[in-house]
């Protein structure tokens, strides 16, 4: 596909009707200021992203890739004409396939459109008023984390379907940690909070793990050994495990900090964006989902 | 004092485990939540505080389900409700393991986990 404008391109797959698959879309003018189409990929790769996502569904427990051949082909070929980056397609798919929360390829088509034509130009999510709630509402959110967090600085942003679907019903919160501050969260904890604890020396009591100043790759050598030799080690192998393969730490969990004590003091100003979490998410992780939008202090 | 706790329930079915939770908090209308990582209770009230998921391994969502918390309260009767929580699913035939701890005034714990007899 060509680097062409995205009301250009939306305009090849909608038509003049302004008709996509039977749902309305908001087309672009090709020289509107909004127009996403001057990052589009030279090279989209519709088989690569197909590939991807396929890969990462295969073998997963609670989900399947359910899209036809033909259907991923479009989906690909609209996001990219959206003027969606490769990963954020992938990852639209990625979200559609959980078995419990299946979307159809109708929908998730509509949840891009929505995305790209709305959510990306107007500069916040679906549930906030208009942008000027969305800084007020980012100001407060940084400084309370800042306040109240685990005291590892990353990169904060709304994800999830509040980006995606006008009837999204909550707002997600994450904060992105590189693989080694979220290494530092996980081996504070198990070091202080929580032992991680082999029982060899049963006799003599537990032995406490030194996880020391393990970095990230290191502390999944010892993942792998709590997955591989379950007997090895005592009750709290389930939570390292979880920790670290999930990438993710739900601010009800005593290893954010304290976290949680954020959300009530923003559903006082914020009630209707039911925030129900704030996380930890590790970089690259299987929730380090795209689409996001970051949350940034004035 | 309070008494932090880990475990596992055994069981796929997070219907069961919610039932259990239930009998156990004495909160026949707690909710659960479906997330991306699996299914989810958190429940917080002036004696306990716990999250509840499914669990996570390297192959993606797991067939159990994770516990952890802190009683609010002294060791002895902070031991003889988390018994209770074993004791809510005997009637469907599921396990719990349970680890608990003590901890300080400052939230650390003053030794290594213990085993739930």
């Amino acid at each position: 596909m060509s680097n062409q404008g995205l009301g250009q391109q939306v305009q090849q797959y909608v038509g003049t009707t302004g008709q996509l698959m039977g749902l309305q879309v908001p087309v672009t003018e090709p020289d509107s200021p909004n127009n996403l189409g001057k990052n589009l990929p030279a090279n989209p790769g519709h088989q690569g992203i197909t590939v991807g996502v396929t890969a990462r569904v295969q073998g997963l427990d609670g989900f399947t890739l359910t899209h036809s051949a033909q259907e991923l082909e479009r989906l690909t070929a609209v996001g990219h004409a959206l003027g969606l980056d490769a990963r954020t397609i992938e990852d639209f798919l990625y979200i559609s396939s959980r078995d419990k929360k299946q979307i159809n390829a109708a929908l998730l088509e509509q949840q891009m459109v929505n995305h790209a034509t709305c959510i990306l130009p107007r500069g916040y999510p679906y549930l906030f008023k208009n942008a000027q709630e969305f800084a007020a509402f980012s100001d407060l959110l940084v400084d309370e984390i800042n306040a109240k967090g685990a005291g590892v600085a990353g990169t904060i942003c709304v994800q999830g379907s509040s980006l995606r679907k006008p009837t999204a019903g909550d707002i997600d919160v994450a904060i992105i940690l590189a693989p080694d501050d979220y290494a530092v969260l996980v081996r504070r904890y198990f070091t202080t909070s929580k032992k991680l604890c082999t029982k060899v020396g049963k006799k003599n009591g537990p032995v406490v793990v030194g996880l020391g100043a393990m970095n990230y790759v290191q502390l999944m050598v010892v993942c792998k050994d709590c997955e591989d030799n379950p007997e090895k080690y005592n009750t709290e192998r389930n939570n390292f495990i979880y920790y670290m393969t999930s990438g993710i730490l739900h601010s009800s969990r005593s290893v954010t900090g304290n976290l949680k004590a954020i959300i009530p003091i923003l559903e006082k100003d914020y009630k209707k964006l039911s925030i129900d979490s704030i996380s930890y998410v590790l970089e690259g992780s299987a929730f380090d989902l795209k689409p996001t939008m970051a949350v940034v202090h004035s | 004092m309070n008494v932090t706790f880990t475990g596992v329930i055994n069981s796929d079915d997070f219907e069961v485990v919610l039932d259990g939770l239930r009998r156990w908090l004495g909160e026949p209308g707690l909710q659960g939540r479906e997330r991306l990582s699996g299914e989810q209770v958190t429940f917080e009230d002036a004696r306990v505080a716990l999250i509840c998921s499914r669990s996570f391994g390297s192959r993606g969502v797991g067939h159990d389900f994770l516990i952890e918390g802190t009683v609010f309260d002294d060791l002895d009767p902070a031991l003889r409700f988390l018994a209770a929580l074993r004791q809510a699913y005997v009637g469907s035939g599921v396990t719990a393991e349970l680890e608990y701890g003590e901890m300080d005034a400052d939230g650390m714990p003053t030794g290594e986990g213990l085993e739930l007899p």
